[in-house]
């Protein structure tokens, strides 16, 4: 009984594969649960939308399965491309995870028997399926390294790219391979992307706010830009709109502040960007409360923060404010620690303020939730930066005496 | 020493067989084989022999090789097995082995040949009577030109999917082939009326026309087809969309040995064609029409009346035809074993049961294909079961089909595959299994 299907399973395998073919705009496939009582064709399609029935799956994988591992035994060139082609295309849609038949897919299209292009599409539509599947990624990102190797127009390529990992994620909460993923094409279209990049993944973390792969990502984003940023040779035109952005939230962050010296213009320009992602983090905690997401972010957000205001790499950001002692003509490399007078311990003055303010905000006993992420996040602050919070230690330097009330 | 690789395998499996015959014998002339055979039976013996072994006995000894490799042996060489391997500079080699002993080759699917690799082959083998290159999609019209002017045998020559053919080729082919017999043009999109116009003047021994998806082949081209060639059985126009009535009637007038005809895809087709077919070419064995979406009753009941020789018969798509189509080929066609009626709409129970019960057909029927006719029930199945030959029945798509229908089918003719959606039902769970009612540990206790 069995083996009578088979046909079945063939023509329905072959129908799969002449629907790809003949629709390059095919966007989604789905399972529908269905138990059988008619002779009719499980296959459905409805605006471009492919779906197949339930009780199909199992008898169409196992012949796809069988056949393929037969398959795989014939020596190379006795192989019927087509058919192995129909047959891979039905297993890995139903089952995308197997590493093996996706190396037979990338056998065919070395040998030039398969569009690469197809396969794009292909993985795309599973892709809505099966959104958080390592393997597919894997395949997509040999694909597109073969195409680079052979191709022109590969800008579009990983926009597109970026668009479907975005569209994965959307499907999947928390798709860390979808993110990965998406990693990986912005190192591949630096420093363009950067720019809409980060216009995107704003937006999405935004109204993603328990997403920590999000995060991630936009983590991975602000390293990119900083080594950009610090290549020296960087075009002011590509990130002109993040430079803007920035500029004004670092206003905007020292408006309360005003009493100090500090101005926008004496802060580094990666300082700001962390400035300016500090105050769209506390902004996302005080709107939605309660996500440890965030919490994590900011966590990386100070941890970044204390990393440059530590970094003897890039002196030329600390230039002193305390301009009074010239004869100190020894570039502040040697000198990591942050000098009383510097940028660096203004900031990281302000910042502590800035901290304890937002943490004495968050702090209200009607949200517990939100009340013990702030307290954790105070603990971290204390344990592992050397934040201090002025209000127990810092009331006798002069600077902040002035100021805060 | 080798002639060429065909396959690493082959040469693996080579290598052992010398070792194993050397270490046996220190010199070739010492061989058994060799001291009691002569030479021409050896020959002989290789004659019989495929490519495969030849080339592995190619690599036994020096005389082994010489005779392997001797021309004789090289008439008919089909190397669709090793179509990725087969590259430029194996077709020289071959052309200078066989020389005039080649009748026959098939290139099929090796893309990696090329015009001036042919152009040799042409030079070299100049009696290659059957040459098959379909899918070598390097070959150009140069390729055409040399079989013209050296290979004036050449009667079977297959040229499908080689793109990049034109007109020119038919042309020179027409002047240089006269003898051409069977020619296959499938999906050389460049090829128009004229190339066809040219090649039936030049050929007037034509007996299989092959177009398959030539979009530009017309009824002009067709006309001249009919007029030139009288000797043509066998004519496919798959696809051929342009074609219409006029040509086709004249193709049924002129050539009465038709008895092969395709005219699936052309949609332009009226019953008129039919008629003509059924008025002059009584021998048609089989016909397929399928998409042909103008045909009706009319047509296939002059078909069915005149053309009793028909075996089989592909109607698939022809959306118009009834359960009257189905009476008269009950009637007339006693022959008829393949009978395809795929998305058939208007087909019913009753046209099923005439087919059933003509007993002629009964007796040959083997395959019906009744997918996507919604009217068929499980009646027509049970008016099948007289039809001892039957073989396969596809009744995808029909949905008042059952299980319970197939199973009685089934049951009457074992041997039947049907085609339809149904999954297999997974076996009850065994219902031995009452004892177990206690897990085994209660019942040791």
């Amino acid at each position: 009984m069995q083996e009578e299907f088979y046909a079945a399973a063939e023509k329905i395998l072959s129908d799969l594969y002449n629907l790809f073919s003949k629709d390059p705009k095919l966007k989604s496939f789905e399972i529908l649960p269905v138990v059988q009582i008619e002779n009719k064709s499980p296959i459905h399609v409805e605006e471009h939308c492919l779906a197949l029935e339930s009780w199909c799956v199992p008898h169409i994988y196992c012949y796809a399965y069988k056949n393929l591992m037969n398959h795989r035994q014939i020596k190379g060139k006795l192989r019927d491309a087509e058919k192995c082609n129909t047959l891979l295309m039905g297993a890995l849609l139903l089952n995308p995870d197997i590493t093996t038949f996706w190396n037979m897919r990338k056998e065919l299209i070395r040998s030039g028997k398969l569009d690469p292009y197809f396969d794009l599409h292909f993985t795309s539509v599973i892709l809505t399926f099966k959104p958080k599947c390592a393997d597919l990624y894997a395949f997509r990102k040999w694909i597109l390294k073969y195409l680079v190797q052979s191709s022109r127009n590969n800008e579009n390529l990983f926009e597109n790219e970026i668009q479907i990992c975005e569209a994965a994620a959307d499907r999947y909460s928390n798709n860390y391979h979808a993110w990965t993923h998406r990693i990986w094409c912005l190192t591949q279209s630096l420093p363009n992307s950067l720019q809409r990049e980060w216009a995107a993944s704003m937006k999405w973390v935004q109204r993603h706010v328990s997403d920590y792969s999000g995060f991630h990502y936009r983590q991975k984003l602000i390293t990119f830009l900083l080594s950009y940023i610090d290549s020296r040779s960087y075009d002011q035109e590509v990130i002109k709109l993040i430079l803007f952005s920035v500029d004004e939230a670092t206003e905007g962050f020292l408006h309360n502040f005003k009493t100090y010296e500090l101005t926008a213009q004496t802060i580094p320009l990666t300082l700001k960007i962390f400035v300016y992602e500090l105050s769209l983090n506390s902004d996302l905690i005080w709107n939605f409360v309660g996500h440890e997401a965030l919490w994590c972010h900011r966590r990386f957000i100070f941890h970044e923060i204390k990393r440059l205001l530590l970094d003897s790499n890039c002196p030329k950001y600390w230039g002193r404010l305390d301009t009074s002692n010239p004869a100190d003509g020894t570039p502040p490399e040697k000198t990591p620690k942050i000098g009383k007078h510097s940028v660096g311990s203004e900031f990281s003055l302000i910042l502590s303020i800035y901290e304890d303010m937002f943490l004495a905000k968050c702090s209200d006993e009607r949200e517990p939730r939100q009340m013990f992420y702030a307290n954790k996040h105070k603990q971290w602050l204390a344990k592992f930066s050397k934040f201090r919070l002025p209000l127990n230690e810092d009331r006798d330097n002069p600077v902040f005496r002035g100021s805060y009330k | 020493m080798q002639m060429w690789s065909v396959t690493s395998v082959v040469k693996g499996h080579a290598e052992h067989f010398k070792t194993i015959l050397l270490g046996r014998v220190f010199h070739e002339e010492e061989a058994v084989i060799n001291k009691k055979l002569p030479k021409e039976l050896l020959l002989r013996i290789f004659s019989y022999l495929d490519v495969v072994s030849l080339c592995r006995c190619a690599q036994v000894s020096k005389t082994w090789n010489v005779l392997a490799l001797d021309g004789s042996n090289w008439q008919r060489i089909d190397l669709f097995n090793f179509q990725t391997d087969v590259e430029g500079s194996v077709i020289e080699n071959l052309s200078r082995r066989c020389g005039g002993f080649l009748r026959k080759l098939s290139l099929r699917g090796c893309q990696s040949v090329e015009d001036s690799s042919m152009r040799t082959l042409a030079g070299y083998c100049i009696n290659v009577e059957d040459l098959n290159l379909n899918g070598c999609k390097n070959i150009t019209d140069a390729t055409c030109q040399s079989l013209a002017r050296h290979c004036k045998k050449l009667s079977r020559l297959d040229l499908g999917s080689c793109s990049k053919v034109t007109d020119f080729s038919l042309k020179t082919l027409a002047d240089g082939t006269p003898n051409l017999t069977n020619i296959n043009i499938s999906w050389c999109e460049a090829v128009t009326e004229n190339g066809v116009e040219a090649l039936a003047r030049g050929c007037p021994k034509l007996k299989s026309f092959v177009s398959k998806g030539c979009l530009q082949i017309t009824d002009k081209a067709i006309s001249c087809l009919a007029q030139y060639c009288p000797l043509l059985e066998v004519v496919n126009l798959h696809g051929c969309v342009s074609v219409e009535d006029s040509g086709v009637s004249k193709l049924a007038l002129c050539c009465p040995g038709l008895h092969n005809v395709c005219l699936s895809g052309c949609v332009r087709l009226t019953d008129a064609s039919l008629v003509a077919l059924a008025q002059h070419c009584h021998s048609l064995s089989t016909l397929e029409v399928a998409g042909c979406a103008q045909f009706t009753d009319t047509g296939f009941q002059a078909l069915a009346r005149n053309c009793r020789l028909l075996e089989k018969m592909d109607l698939e798509e022809c959306v118009l035809i009834t359960d009257q189509t189905l009476i008269h080929l009950a009637m007339g066609c006693p022959r008829l074993e393949k009978l395809s009626l795929s998305h058939c709409e208007l087909i019913t129970d009753d046209g099923i049961r005439s087919l059933g019960t003509s007993p002629c057909s009964a007796e040959h029927l083997t395959v019906l294909e009744l997918d996507n006719c919604p009217l068929i029930t499980d009646t027509s199945l049970e008016h099948l079961i007289t039809c001892h030959n039957l073989q396969r029945v596809e009744l995808y798509d029909c949905q008042l089909i059952t299980r319970a229908g197939i199973r009685r089918l089934r049951n009457h003719l074992p041997n039947i595959r049907v085609h339809a959606y149904f999954a297999p039902v997974t076996p009850p769970p065994n219902t031995s299994g009452s004892r177990q009612r206690y897990c085994r540990c209660c019942a040791i206790l």
